[in-house]
This record gives C-alpha cells, sequence and structure tokens, in this order.
C-alpha cells in the first residue's frame, strides 16, 4: 500500500516535471522591457486625464519614459536554434524521468521506515503488562500528585519507585510525605531510612539507622529494618552484633528464599567460614551498593578532602570483600590527607580495626 | 502510512528542488524557453511535495502519532487542538520545515505571478530560489529529520514547554518567517539580475511587491514578537535587545533601505548596483538569524560546538549563499550598467541619506550582536552587550533619519526645492514644537527625553499629514473636490504616508515609556497600592484549576481617585506534565496605556508580593508598528506602473544631466 503511493505520487511528480516540455514553446506569450515603459506611457495618460498631472511634468514624464523604451527595444535578445534546443530537451527530460526516482528512493532506503505504519494515539493498544513505561507511569502519579498533594497513598507508591529509580532526594521527600499523611507503619519509615541510606552512598547513617530504630520498635518483623540494623552494626566494625542480629534475621526467613540466602551469606562473611566475595555482583542489591561505592569513589578522586567518606570508603570495599581496593582506598586517602596528622591517625586506626593491610 | 508519505514527499522535495536549481539555470543562460519553463511547474511541483509533507507532519501531531519522535518529544495527547497545530513548529525540526514550507510557497507564488515577467528574469530567480529550498530541505533531511520514527513507542508525549503554548506562538513564528524567506525573492532576483547581466527599472517593479510583502510580515512578526514577550514573560519590558531579536530587527532595518532603493530604482533607473547589494545584505540578515537563532550558537559558543552537525551545516549554507551571492556581486557588479546620476536635493537624493542611515544601524546592531560570540570564540570570555550599547549607537541613528523623513517625503523627484518643502513644513514644524512643550509644561521635572521623543513623533505625523494636504489641496477647490483628488492619488502614496505615520506613533509610544511608574509592595487584603493615576488593593488570593495547569490567582481592584476601574487579575501558573511554573501578567488597557501586575509570589500568610506597572501610550508602539504594516499593505495594492513626477519648476541643467544618464 505505502509503495503504491510512493509510485503514484512519483509519477505526479515526473508528470508535473516533464509537461512543459511538451508544450510548444509560444514566443508571443514572454514579455519584454518594452512593454513595461509602454505601460508608463499609459499611466502618464491617464493620470493626466484624471487631473493629477499637469501637462508640463506630464510631458516630462512622458520624454523619459519614451526614450527608456527605445534604449530597451536595443537589446534584441537573440533565441538558441532548434537543433539543440531538441537535445536539451532530451536531457532534461532524461534526468527528471530518472534522476529524480532514483535520488529519491535510495534517500529515502537510507531515512525511511517504510514498514513502520501510524500509530496515532486513539488506535494504540495498550500493553497488558504494566511494566511498559515506568517513567510515564510516575508521571501520571506525578501529575496526580500535584493537583492532589495530600494523598499520603500515593505518595507511598511513588516512593519506593523513585528508590528504585534512583531518585533518592524525591524518595525521601516521598516517604516523608506519605508518613505524615499516612501516618507511622514500619514499611515506610524502613523505606525512608533505606532512601537516606541510598543517598548516603550506601552507608547507613546515623539519621538513617534512627528510622530503621524505630520501624523496628514498630514491627520487630520488619525485615528491612532487621536487615539494616545487622548491615549498620557490621559497617560500624560490631562484628558480634552484626552476627547476632543476622542470625535472628535468618531464623524467621525461608532458608531458600531470596533475602534468606544474602544474609546467609553476610553471615558466612562475617563469621570467616568462606573468603569468598559477601556479595553475588549480579545481585540486583549488591549492583545497586556497589554503584553507590563507585560514585563515592569517583568523588574522592576528585575531591578528597571529605574524611569521613574516606573511611566510609575504605569500609565500604572492605565489607565487599574488596581487601586490595580497600587497601588502595587507604592509601589514597593518606596522601589526600598528609598534612593532617589527625586525620592520618584517625585513617590508619580505621584501617586496622578494619584489617587493612598497609 | 501518512507519516512515510510525507517523508518520501519531503526526500521527493529534495530531488524537485535539485532538478527547479539546474535547469532553469541551465535554460536561461542557454536562452532555451523550453528549458527555463519548466522553472515554474518544478516550483510548483516543490511546493506541493512540500505542503504534503507539512501537512503529514501536522497529521501525526493531530492524532498524537507518538511512533514519530518529534510528536512525542513535543507533544501530548491531552494538549487542546490548536496547540497540536501550532506545536508543529514549536520546535526545532518542525519549525525548519515550516520555514522550508514559506519558502517554496513564495517560489510558487512567483512562478504563478511570474507570467508577466521575462521568461529568462523568471527562470534564474526560480532557480536561485530551488537552490536555497535545496539546501535547507537536505539539512533537514540529514541533521533534522522531523519524520525520525522511533521503534519503542511511548505511551505517553513529552509535552510542549508551557511558556509556547500561548496563542502568540500559533502566529508569531510563521509572520516572522513570511517575513525573513519573502526576502529571499529579493535575493533570487538580485542574483538572478547579475546571472542575466541586466537590471533595470523592469527587474525593479516585479522585485518591490515581494520586498513590501516581506517587509509587512516582518514588521508584524517582530511586533507580535515584542507584545507576546511583554504579556509571557512578566517583566513588563517589551524589548530586551536579545540576540533574538537582534536577529529579526537586522533584516528588517535592511530590508526597509532595500524598500526604498528599489523605489528609486522602479521609478529614476538609478542605484542599481547598490539596490542589488542590499537585496544580497537583507537576506544574508535573514539567513545568519535563522542561524543565530537554530545553530544554539547564542546560548554558548560551546554549546554549538558541542552538536556540531547542525550548526556547521547551516554555517555551510550561510557561507554558500552570502559568500556566493557576494562573490558573484563583486564579479558581474562592474559590468552592469549603471543608472542615471542625480541631484543631491532630491526625493531620490533623501533616500539615498534614509539607506545610509539605516543600513548604519543595521551594522551597529550587527557589530552588537556578533561580537560577543567572536569574543567568546577568541578567548572564551564571556560578555554580554546589552541596551546601553544599543541604545547608544542605534538611537542617535534613527532620531536623525527620522528627522529628516519628512523633507525626503516631500521632496520631489530629480529636482527638490528644499526652501519650498521647509516652507511647507513649516506649520508641521511647529506643531511638533508646540506638542513638545506643551508636554514640557505638564509633566515638568519629569524624563527631558520623553518630551523631546514624543516632538519627534508628532513631526513625523504632522510631516506626512502635510504631504498628503500639498498633494490634495489647491487653493480655491471645493470640499468634494479636494476629496475627489484625495481619492484619486496613489495608494502607495497613501501607504508612504501611512507607513511614515505609523513610525511617528510608534515612536511616541517609545518615548512615554519614560514616564512609566513601577510599585513593587508585598501587600496585605484591601491594602491599596498607588500605581501612577491608579490605586489598586488586594481583592483575594486564591486557587485555582485550568485545562492543564494550576493556578495561585492574585486578584485587584482598580481605582482612578473614587471610580471603580474594574478588576486586574495575575497568576503563578504550574503546568502538569512539566513541572515549570510561568507567571501569567495581569493586562488592562485604559485609553492608550496600561496597568500592568505581575505577581511574584503568593505568602502563606495571604499576602501578596506583587510589581505594577502604569505604562502610558505603551499600546501606541505596537499600533504604530500595526500601522506601518497597513500601510505597507496599501502601497502593496497599488498594481500601477510606477511614474517619477518631478517638481513642476524643472530647470533645464536636470533635463541634461538626464540626458547624459
Amino acid at each position: 500500500m505505502i509503495w503504491l503511493l510512493i509510485a503514484s505520487l512519483t509519477g505526479f511528480v515526473i508528470l508535473g516535471l516533464l509537461w512543459p516540455l511538451a508544450q510548444t514553446v509560444d514566443d508571443s506569450r514572454s514579455v519584454d522591457d518594452g512593454d513595461f515603459y509602454r505601460g508608463q506611457l499609459q499611466e502618464i495618460e491617464r493620470d493626466q486625464a484624471r487631473g493629477l498631472l499637469d501637462a508640463q511634468s506630464a510631458e516630462d514624464a512622458k520624454t523619459e519614459a519614451a526614450r527608456r523604451l527605445l534604449a530597451a527595444a536595443k537589446i534584441s535578445e537573440a533565441q538558441a536554434d532548434r537543433a539543440s534546443m531538441a537535445l536539451r530537451r532530451k536531457i532534461a527530460s532524461l534526468v527528471a524521468l530518472i534522476g529524480v526516482p532514483v535520488l529519491a528512493l535510495s534517500l529515502y532506503a537510507k531515512l525511511g521506515s517504510p514498514t513502520m505504519p501510524d500509530q496515532p494515539f486513539a488506535q494504540r493498544v495498550v500493553p497488558a503488562d504494566e511494566n511498559a513505561d515506568l517513567t510515564i507511569m510516575v508521571a501520571k502519579v506525578e501529575a496526580r500528585l500535584s493537583e492532589h498533594p495530600d494523598d499520603g497513598l500515593g505518595w507511598g507508591t511513588i516512593a519506593p519507585v523513585y528508590l528504585s529509580l534512583g531518585r533518592y532526594d524525591d524518595a525521601i521527600k516521598a516517604f516523608g510525605n506519605a508518613l505524615h499523611l499516612i501516618g507511622e507503619t514500619a514499611d515506610l519509615r524502613s523505606g525512608l531510612g533505606e532512601a537516606k541510606m541510598a543517598a548516603a552512598d550506601g552507608v547507613v547513617t546515623a539519621d538513617a539507622l534512627s528510622d530503621f530504630e524505630k520501624a523496628y520498635a514498630n514491627d520487630p518483623k520488619n525485615e528491612r529494618a532487621q536487615y539494616y540494623r545487622a548491615m549498620a552494626a557490621e559497617q560500624d566494625g560490631d562484628k558480634a552484633k552484626a552476627l547476632t542480629l543476622y542470625r535472628a534475621l535468618l531464623e524467621t526467613l525461608p532458608p531458600d528464599s531470596e533475602p534468606g540466602q544474602l544474609v546467609a551469606t553476610r553471615i558466612a562473611a562475617l563469621s570467616g567460614e568462606q573468603a569468598k566475595p559477601v556479595f553475588d555482583p549480579n545481585a540486583g542489591q549488591s549492583a545497586m551498593i556497589r554503584q553507590m561505592v563507585e560514585r563515592l569513589d569517583a568523588r574522592l578522586s576528585t575531591d578528597g578532602s571529605d574524611l569521613e567518606g574516606w573511611l566510609k570508603l575504605m569500609r565500604a570495599y572492605q565489607v565487599l570483600g574488596d581487601g586490595p581496593k580497600a587497601s588502595d582506598v587507604f592509601s589514597r586517602a593518606k596522601l589526600a590527607k598528609a598534612n593532617d596528622s589527625d586525620a592520618l591517625a584517625k585513617l590508619s586506626a580505621a584501617a586496622k580495626e578494619l584489617g587493612i593491610a598497609n | 502510512m501518512m507519516v512515510e508519505l510525507g517523508h518520501f514527499a519531503l526526500i521527493m522535495a529534495f530531488a524537485t528542488a535539485l532538478i527547479q536549481t539546474v535547469i532553469p539555470m541551465w535554460g536561461a543562460i542557454a536562452r532555451d524557453p523550453g528549458l527555463a519553463g519548466m522553472a515554474r511547474y518544478s516550483a510548483f511541483v516543490t511546493f506541493a511535495l512540500v505542503l504534503i509533507a507539512y501537512l503529514a507532519l501536522t497529521f501525526a501531531y493531530i492524532g498524537s502519532d507518538f511512533s514519530v519522535a518529534n510528536v512525542a518529544m513535543n507533544s501530548h495527547s491531552t494538549k487542546p487542538l490548536m496547540y497540536k497545530i501550532s506545536g508543529v513548529w514549536s520546535n526545532h525540526e518542525g519549525s525548519m520545515l515550516l520555514w522550508v514550507m514559506i519558502l517554496v510557497l513564495f517560489a510558487a507564488l512567483v512562478a504563478l505571478r511570474g507570467g508577466g515577467m521575462p521568461e529568462r528574469l523568471l527562470a534564474s530567480v526560480l532557480s536561485v530560489q530551488g537552490a536555497i529550498a535545496g539546501a535547507f530541505l537536505l539539512f533537514i533531511l540529514l541533521t533534522s529529520n522531523p519524520f525520525a520514527r522511533l521503534a519503542d513507542v511511548p505511551l505517553e508525549g513529552q509535552g510542549l514547554n508551557p511558556i509556547l503554548e500561548d496563542p502568540g506562538l500559533a502566529i508569531h513564528p510563521p509572520m516572522l518567517y513570511l517575513g525573513y524567506v519573502g526576502f529571499s525573492v529579493a535575493f533570487s532576483f538580485a542574483v538572478g539580475a547579475l546571472v542575466h547581466g541586466r537590471i533595470d527599472a523592469v527587474w525593479a517593479r516585479f522585485v518591490r511587491p515581494w520586498t513590501l510583502l516581506a517587509w509587512i510580515f516582518l514588521t508584524l512578526g517582530i511586533a507580535m514578537g515584542s507584545y507576546w514577550a511583554y504579556y509571557e514573560l512578566g517583566w513588563g519590558g517589551w524589548w530586551f535587545w536579545d540576540p533574538v531579536e537582534n536577529a529579526s530587527l537586522m533584516p528588517w532595518l535592511m530590508g526597509t533601505a532595500l524598500l526604498h532603493s528599489t523605489v528609486v530604482m522602479e521609478k529614476r533607473d538609478a542605484l542599481k548596483v547598490w539596490t542589488i547589494l542590499l537585496s544580497i545584505l537583507t537576506f544574508s540578515l535573514s539567513l545568519l538569524g535563522t542561524f543565530l537563532v537554530r545553530s544554539g550558537v547564542i546560548t554558548s559558543v560551546h554549546s554549538f560546538a558541542s552538536d556540531p552537525a547542525r550548526g556547521v551545516f547551516i554555517l555551510g549554507i550561510l557561507t554558500l549563499f552570502i559568500g556566493g551571492g557576494l562573490s558573484l556581486f563583486a564579479w558581474r557588479a562592474p559590468s552592469l550598467k549603471q543608472g542615471g546620476l542625480f541631484a543631491p536635493v532630491s526625493r531620490e537624493g533623501a533616500l539615498v541619506v534614509n539607506n545610509l542611515f539605516l543600513a548604519t544601524s543595521a551594522v551597529a546592531v550587527l557589530v552588537g550582536t556578533l561580537y560577543p560570540l567572536v569574543l567568546e570564540t577568541l578567548n572564551g570570555s564571556k560578555i554580554s552587550v546589552g541596551a546601553p550599547y544599543f541604545n547608544l549607537t542605534t538611537v542617535p541613528l534613527f532620531v536623525c533619519l527620522l528627522m529628516l523623513v519628512p523633507f525626503g517625503q516631500s521632496l520631489a523627484w530629480k529636482r527638490g526645492d528644499l526652501m519650498g518643502v521647509s516652507q511647507r513644513l513649516l506649520a508641521a514644524f511647529g506643531i511638533a514644537l508646540l506638542a513638545m512643550m506643551a508636554t514640557f509644561a505638564i509633566t515638568r521635572g519629569g524624563p527631558v527625553a520623553a518630551p523631546l521623543g514624543l516632538g519627534l513623533g508628532v513631526w513625523l505625523i504632522a510631516g506626512s499629514a502635510t504631504d498628503m494636504i500639498t498633494r490634495c489641496y489647491r487653493r480655491g477647490l471645493s470640499v468634494s473636490a479636494v476629496f475627489e483628488r484625495a481619492l484619486g492619488l496613489p495608494r502607495s502614496a497613501w501607504g508612504t504616508a501611512l507607513a511614515h505615520a505609523g513610525m511617528g506613533i510608534t515612536v511616541i509610544g517609545i518615548s512615554a515609556t519614560a514616564w512609566g511608574v513601577e510599585s513593587l509592595a508585598v501587600v496585605g487584603k484591601h491594602q491599596p497600592l498607588s500605581v501612577g493615576p491608579y490605586t489598586v488593593s488586594l481583592e483575594q488570593a486564591f486557587k485555582r484549576k485550568g485545562e492543564g495547569f494550576r493556578e495561585d490567582v492574585a486578584q485587584f481592584s482598580v481605582m482612578e481617585g473614587a471610580d471603580a476601574r474594574g478588576l486586574i487579575e495575575t497568576s503563578k501558573r504550574v503546568h502538569t506534565g512539566r513541572e515549570m511554573p510561568t507567571t501569567e501578567a495581569g493586562i488592562v488597557t485604559y485609553g492608550l496605556g496600561q496597568l500592568y501586575a505581575s505577581v511574584n509570589e503568593i505568602l502563606p500568610d495571604g499576602r501578596v508580593s506583587i510589581r505594577f506597572y502604569w505604562k502610558p501610550l505603551v499600546t501606541l508602539i505596537w499600533g504604530g508598528a500595526l500601522i506601518m504594516a497597513l500601510g505597507g499593505a496599501m502601497s502593496l495594492a497599488d498594481r500601477r506602473v510606477r511614474i517619477a513626477l518631478s517638481a513642476k519648476a524643472k530647470r533645464p541643467s536636470a533635463v541634461k544631466a538626464e540626458a547624459k544618464a
């Protein structure tokens, strides 16, 4: 169908281009400059008749126009001879007949998508599965929320989506709004903590920890709260506490579930039973954490003044089971803080505590 | 399928534009009427193809076909129909398509009206038009294709920038483009004449209506853009000497010069080479404007470098046509037959002065616009050349020019009588002086420049009136006879008078800005605030929902003394889709002035931070521009062959000079 349309359009175009060549040339039609000045003479006479011109100026104007008319007549334009005209016409017809479609089609073959149908909005079949386009969904919820900013459920729905999209600040805001509007729930509270942790490059800050503690107090069975409380202890270097907390969590989890395995690997890592990397790099969550750590790393590479950051980064790599990287960070931190003996002392203490080789 | 057909039509248009370029030019050079005859038909075909493409894109916008990338990025299924249609040119790709469509429309119109033109001239003109269209079509196809499709079709489009969701946008760009692109016809005529090797009054006769048409649209487009910025941006200003504005002002200045020099050429067969040069320069400035706006070079020279494909392509087109046009001019102009000489004190002499002033001010604006860009390219330093520079350079030039306008308008062709003209203008001068003094007296202690500017405006209007009166009135004529003479005057004479008077009106409006009053305050409910002759007080502040937006509205009542003069409303709007707040200014017109309200913020305690302006006579700025355009239209409607009338008392020496020419 599309090719039929393209073919007929091409046909009409060529017809239109070649049409004048099929006409016999009518020499009498073409207008020369003489006509212009003859028109000017008539105009002068008309104006004079209407009384807009007096005789003297009309005479002057006529003289000038007549003089120009004579000058124009002198320039006669030679016509081309008939034989070469016929040849030129043949060439022009061939160019139009072959050149235009070939150029247009080859360019269209490169640029066009002839097999793609029109898809006007009204005729679009919305795909059944819901993960079609997350950003559009988010935009819709946002539009709704901007009109109904007091819709707590809406905030609660969009907050985890923000978190998974990496829009941490928006997630913190959304969880906060939901908590404010719906009231205290362990899920929202631990979500807020997680968002804060994510915003802090994967470190369970004191602020985040207080959220996890609140969620835990509200619902001791909340897995997220339990898990991050344990991780906070681990990041603080409190192995024993971390292990206890992880073990308590593990008991409530089915052993072959994903969270169950995750917790089990943490326990294994902490108790030193296995030296393999704690996180499976392919697991979604660890990938996220990995990303955060790398971001922090990149930030510190450009600006090494943040001592807290260096400590966090060292700890993070050690926790991830990447010993060489951790000791590398340690030496980079020492370089960055070479003039600050206080910071150096802190760094060394932390390295010793984490068991980072110097 | 429509979309793909449109895409194919656009590509095909590129091919036919090439035909339109090559074959008619060949015919014109070889003096072959058969080949030259292809010019008109290929112009029609190219126009039809671009129209199909344009309609196909519009169709995709109306149907919200998000499989077209351009639609997905710039439209939304819930947009009102009007903004779906105008959304086509609200983005780079679509507006370039509109640009080309207007270009080929002009070519088709030239072809349609060209029946009375010498065949060779028509063929070369259309050939140059075809070349410009071909270059821009290739630019669109290779770097800014509006028909690019998306494999993953999004559910919903990204919507239109809310600032652009406005009736002003629907009209402003097409107007401006009609102006810009209209000058391409003058350019093509100039190149045609250079190729042709002949240029005379006939040439001027055919080029004049196109120049005039382009000038009318450009005048309206600039006025429209200025008013749009005035009410939409919420700053209360109507001209910012912004590079984008300058980009439209430069071709206007040059085009105005061209308009006047074409008249000299048509009537007196003089100023030929200069007119050709002006035609090339005017369109060059239009192209430069397109380049500045479309290449991203304005935001920063560096953003231009980061997406070089488009900018470099347009720069190439620019070099090709400006460089090509000027080289051709340098090569062929010396061989053109020079026009006649003329006396300095004459209508044509006055028009040369007009041309010099206009061209100089165009150059001044050009320097101010390009200087920061050049500097940034050279040493990376960012400076901005602002209003002080432009005011300092263009205002004196314009004041001088406008003071001379009534003289030029009243001088006779060939040999003017300066003394006689001065005597006739004495009354007009007196009126202007009187108006100035009266204003000084009334506004004692106010700004000095305003009464002076007002006097200048009155001088222009009175000068135009004087010219018309001296043409119609003779001592002893009855009223009905004078009236009849007035009707019998050529429409172009009326057009000139209207356009000059319109300029005077705009000048008055601009001068009056000095009397503007600004009041900035945080006000509570019913707390009066005085703005010039008015007192406003906050009636209520509330929230409201409209189609596609919600807004915080502040509503004020306006009092003049003890009389209530109605309400004025201004709001802060947030558009759904793009969380971008815009300020909706409240504008109420009282007489010729406007009260302008712009809300900054509605505070939580219900008080409103507000900015009010009283702008006396401000509507005259745009009203004058409308009258100027109307004058242009009057002149355009004058289809007569023009003749040059000399002064009645003609001296033999003038005739001799003429004969020599």
